[in-house]
């Protein structure tokens, strides 16, 4: 029997050591001053994808990188307008629209105690450009003369083969040099030549960055305060020994750094102090910051708490100040009709588009590249009804793809958008040839599998089946399979969801563009293309939208798309403590909520 | 015993290899790209050629693989898909060593429920105590870990809080791993199913042992039941035991999805879970050669200790 005892001793000591060695430090210290600020404190489901500005899209990451980095400009407190941030002021536009002058802050400095200098703004921006990272959001910086031609170069350069415009190229104006014989250094060589030669971003001295455009673009001032166009030190970063040529001519900085408090060096309100994967990421006041004064806390946290349930518990108690997405408690909170509980509507639109393409997957005649039987399954869907018995969430309903009101001075064309008429639908139907769903091959309905997104699609393909006689099958994969097959075009309808990036139109009109690599319904309009080149090259705001307006109403007449609610976020917080000003674009300023020292929170 | 020991460490490599080939090609003919990215927006074609360079994944799966075992030989697990910079190693050795403690702590729990049931079920065979131990293992090999789990935070956590504001040492936390206390509900929780097992095993072995010939013998010499039980039965009556330790604490200290999630423990069991739904292939190569190097060596640990209680086993 001892010899039992002895292996339970051992599993117990065994136990105790392992648990003694892996329990979560103590948090680091807090920043001395100021002493009457507090700590802010809230919860994510999942840790943040990146905190690498140049390369991420995800809403949560951008959240912590605006805590860690300053752009030129910055949205107000409360999500109206813009302010100035990195820059000193507004730039100077010239008059054609086309180059714009920012004067940076003197003042403003790294969190190395380094200044901030325009060309930290060019390393920043040539690097989220760069092909080398796969950047999710490079494509934001074509409206900047000659970048969309340098990546292009770049990523041609990149190839095993050299495209001929590459071969072209060297051939007029690296002459010296023979194409088959370039190393990855001389390739990186060219790349930087060619990008101070080509791309209109420009360190005109230490504090003056000129950007020229393609074309007048109406908001490249909102892009200015947007993630992806924040500074990177470059001091910092053209270490050799974090940014260097690859194997394969990329050139590419160590993920690695994104990740680590000791390296990273940023110009924004904070540090990174702490990164415990899984458990919490702290982020304390920046010092070197110029404006941290203004600062309402000193420190914010943000804990990875996966079930949101354990969240809305961990809130109760006092230990967190916010809750930034409840949405899957959402029942919860409404049947508990929970004071602290917020629904903030989004610049967001959840919607279900058709496969436009003349031929399925399968190479029969596609029946949805006619505009007639789009238009007669969207009719069928009921939006009121939707978000009154399935989501539940009373969502606003959606009758056009930019979300209505949350562009100042932009009205959508809703009067194009399909109405719910059952009736009309049946006989839109019949009109094309297939009356009583005779004749129509069987719908797939492609979705990922997910509560609300089936609980919808099984409403939707009700309605389709009782009211046009079609029939529907529910392809319900993983969000990585749906995503793949949407891309390739092997769905017949599907759902789809879109948030805004920049406060305009265009950042959903674009998709339906033929050429656009998102367009996955695959609808051409040529008319609708025009539209949206004219309202490009339109100098004056009204008239612009106003070409946007009638893009937008050819898009709705001819359905690819059959727009369903605006997006919600269901928020957990007070507004007596916290005041955290809420918006539909997300655009928060978490460095200016005041906390104090005596909150309940810290 | 160190033949047993020296060719059961020899096999090793074979089975981890076999493992892995098996486990490559489920993951490389799974469909979806873990490249594909989130919002949709995709980089142009010679990127993503790039960026599977750079994981190795452009020539093929065998380049692939021969590239992974060779980085594995060197201790290099590659790095994570879905997280840029995030080592598979640093994935793992900082969730393991949290998912085995409490793996541990939930086996010493189980042990302990589990032996007391038995015994007292063994002891007063068909009284009200059997049944209740019966009923008892019933409930915890049939209720799930969310089921227990949630109950065990509501009751713990939430209405201690509740019912007894003032009785602070018995408010467990609300999730979290940052002290003993974090570790008991989830221990109890991840525990009860082993108990249950243990419990039965113990209580069918003795049951048997205590009317066999020896038992007789002893109890002839003028032992009592109860000391006839402890001295000689439980000894024999724990060998089965033993060897369901070993998957047992092989499955516990790799931690469970399930119970991870409801306490919120940054563990290494919801890793696998994760990975297979970003199509993270080097994060589920990397931990399923975790879980299998974990759930043989305790298959080892465990005939080793067979053979330590009872040197008549003879398993070389």
């Amino acid at each position: 029997m001892l010899r039992y005892l002895a292996i339970l001793g051992a599993m117990i000591g065994l136990a105790v050591i392992t648990a003694y060695f892996s329990f979560i430090d103590e948090l680091p210290a807090l920043p001395e001053e100021p002493e009457n600020r507090g700590t802010f404190r809230f919860a994510v489901v999942n840790d943040p994808g990146s905190l690498d500005p140049g390369t991420t899209s995800a809403l949560v990451d951008f959240r912590l990188i605006k805590c860690l980095y300053q752009t030129l400009m910055v949205n107000q407190w409360g999500g109206e307008g813009l302010e100035p941030g990195a820059a000193l002021d507004f730039p100077d536009v010239s008059e054609d629209g086309l180059v714009y002058t920012f004067t940076l802050r003197e003042e403003a400095k790294w969190s190395d105690g380094t200044p901030v200098t325009a060309a930290d703004f060019v390393y920043g921006w040539r690097r989220a450009l760069l092909p080398d990272n796969a950047s999710d959001y490079a494509a934001l910086f074509f409206v900047i003369e000659g970048a969309q031609d340098f990546f292009d170069f770049r990523a041609g350069l990149l190839e095993d083969e050299l495209p001929t415009e590459v071969l072209d190229v060297l051939k007029a104006e690296y002459p010296n040099d023979d194409p088959e014989e370039l190393t990855g250094e001389r390739k990186w060589e060219i790349t930087a030549d060619r990008f101070e030669q080509t791309v209109g971003i420009k360190a005109v001295d230490d504090l003056t960055l000129q950007v020229t455009l393609a074309q007048p673009t109406a908001y490249f001032i909102e892009l200015c305060a947007f993630p992806t166009f924040s500074p990177l030190p470059k001091h910092v970063l053209e270490d050799e020994s974090l940014t260097w040529v690859r194997g394969g001519g990329m050139m590419r900085t160590r993920d690695f750094y994104f990740r680590n408090p000791d390296r990273l060096v940023t110009n924004g309100p904070y540090v990174l102090s702490e990164w415990r994967e899984k458990v919490r990421i702290v982020m304390d006041q920046n010092p070197h910051y110029w404006a941290k004064d203004q600062m309402g806390n000193r420190r914010i946290i943000e804990e990875t708490i996966q079930d949101v349930s354990l969240q809305l518990l961990r809130y109760q108690e006092g230990e967190l100040d916010w809750i930034p997405d409840a949405g899957r408690i959402k029942q919860k909170l409404v049947e508990l009709d929970y004071e602290f509980a917020h629904s903030q509507p989004n610049a967001g639109t959840y919607y279900y588009q058709f496969n436009c393409r003349p031929e399925l997957p399968n190479g029969a005649p596609n029946p949805m590249s006619d505009v007639k039987v789009r238009r007669a399954m969207s009719m069928c869907i009921n939006r009121q009804e939707i978000v009154e018995s399935v989501t539940r969430m009373n969502e606003p309903i959606a009758r056009s793809l930019v979300p209505e009101g949350q562009i100042p001075g932009y009205i959508s064309p809703v009067e194009s958008a399909t109405e719910y008429d059952p009736e009309a639908a049946k006989a839109l139907l019949a009109e094309a040839g297939y009356p009583g769903g005779a004749g129509m091959p069987p719908i797939e309905l492609l979705i990922n599998s997910d509560g609300t997104h089936t609980n919808i699609a099984l409403a939707i393909k009700r309605v389709w089946e009782e009211q046009l006689g079609l029939t529907v099958s529910l392809v319900a994969t993983e969000f990585k399979v749906y995503l793949d097959r949407r891309k390739q075009g092997n769905f017949m309808a599907s759902r789809a969801g879109w948030f805004g990036d920049y406060i305009d139109p265009t950042t959903w009109l674009d998709m339906y563009r033929e050429s656009d690599s998102n367009n996955d319904a695959k609808y051409i309009n040529p008319a609708y293309d025009a539209l949206l080149e004219q309202a490009a090259a339109e100098l004056d705001p009204e008239a612009r939208f106003e070409l946007l307006n009638q893009a937008e109403a050819m898009l709705l007449a001819d359905a690819p798309i059959c727009p369903i609610y605006n997006y919600t976020t269901i928020m957990v917080f007070d507004p007596e403590k916290i005041d955290l000003r809420p918006n539909a674009w997300n655009n928060l300023r978490l460095e200016l909520i005041p906390i104090s020292e005596d909150s309940a929170s810290d | 015993m160190l033949r047993l020991i020296l060719s059961r460490l020899l096999q090793l490599p074979v089975i981890l290899a076999v493992i892995l080939l098996v486990t490559f090609i489920m993951v490389w003919v799974m469909p979806g790209d873990p490249f594909t990215a989130d919002a949709a927006k995709q980089p142009p074609a010679a990127v993503m050629e790039a960026m599977k360079e750079r994981y190795n994944m452009d020539k093929g799966g065998w380049h692939f693989l021969s590239q992974y075992v060779k980085g594995v030989v060197r201790g290099d697990f590659g790095e994570s898909i879905s997280r840029p910079g995030r080592s598979v190693r640093a994935i793992i050795t900082d969730g393991f060593p949290v998912s085995a403690a409490l793996g541990l702590a939930a086996l010493a729990f189980a042990l302990f429920l589990g032996t007391l049931a038995g015994v007292v079920g063994a002891l007063r065979p068909k009284s009200a105590w059997d049944t209740a131990s019966l009923v008892t293992a019933l409930i915890g090999i049939s209720l799930p870990n969310f089921v227990t789990g949630a109950i065990l935070l509501a009751v713990g956590a939430g209405l201690t809080r509740l019912w007894l504001p003032d009785a602070t040492f018995l408010h467990m936390p609300m999730g979290g791993w940052s002290g003993p206390a974090n570790m008991i509900l989830p221990a109890i929780c991840l525990g009860l199913a082993p108990s249950a097992y243990i419990a039965r095993l113990v209580r069918l072995g003795l049951a048997d042992i205590m009317s066999s010939d020896f038992i007789r013998t002893a109890r002839a010499k003028g032992l009592s039941q109860r000391q006839a039980l402890f001295r000689h039965a439980l000894k024999v009556a724990y060998l089965p035991v033993l060897s369901f330790l070993g998957p047992a604490a092989a499955a516990a200290m790799t931690g469970s999805f399930v119970v991870e999630k409801i306490f919120n423990i940054p563990g290494i069991g919801q890793e696998f879970v994760y990975a297979v739904q970003n199509k993270d292939q080097l994060v589920i190569l990397g931990v399923v050669l975790v879980f299998a190097t974990m759930l043989i060596l305790f298959n080892l640990i465990v005939d080793i200790a067979y053979a330590w209680i009872d040197p008549r086993i003879d398993l070389a």
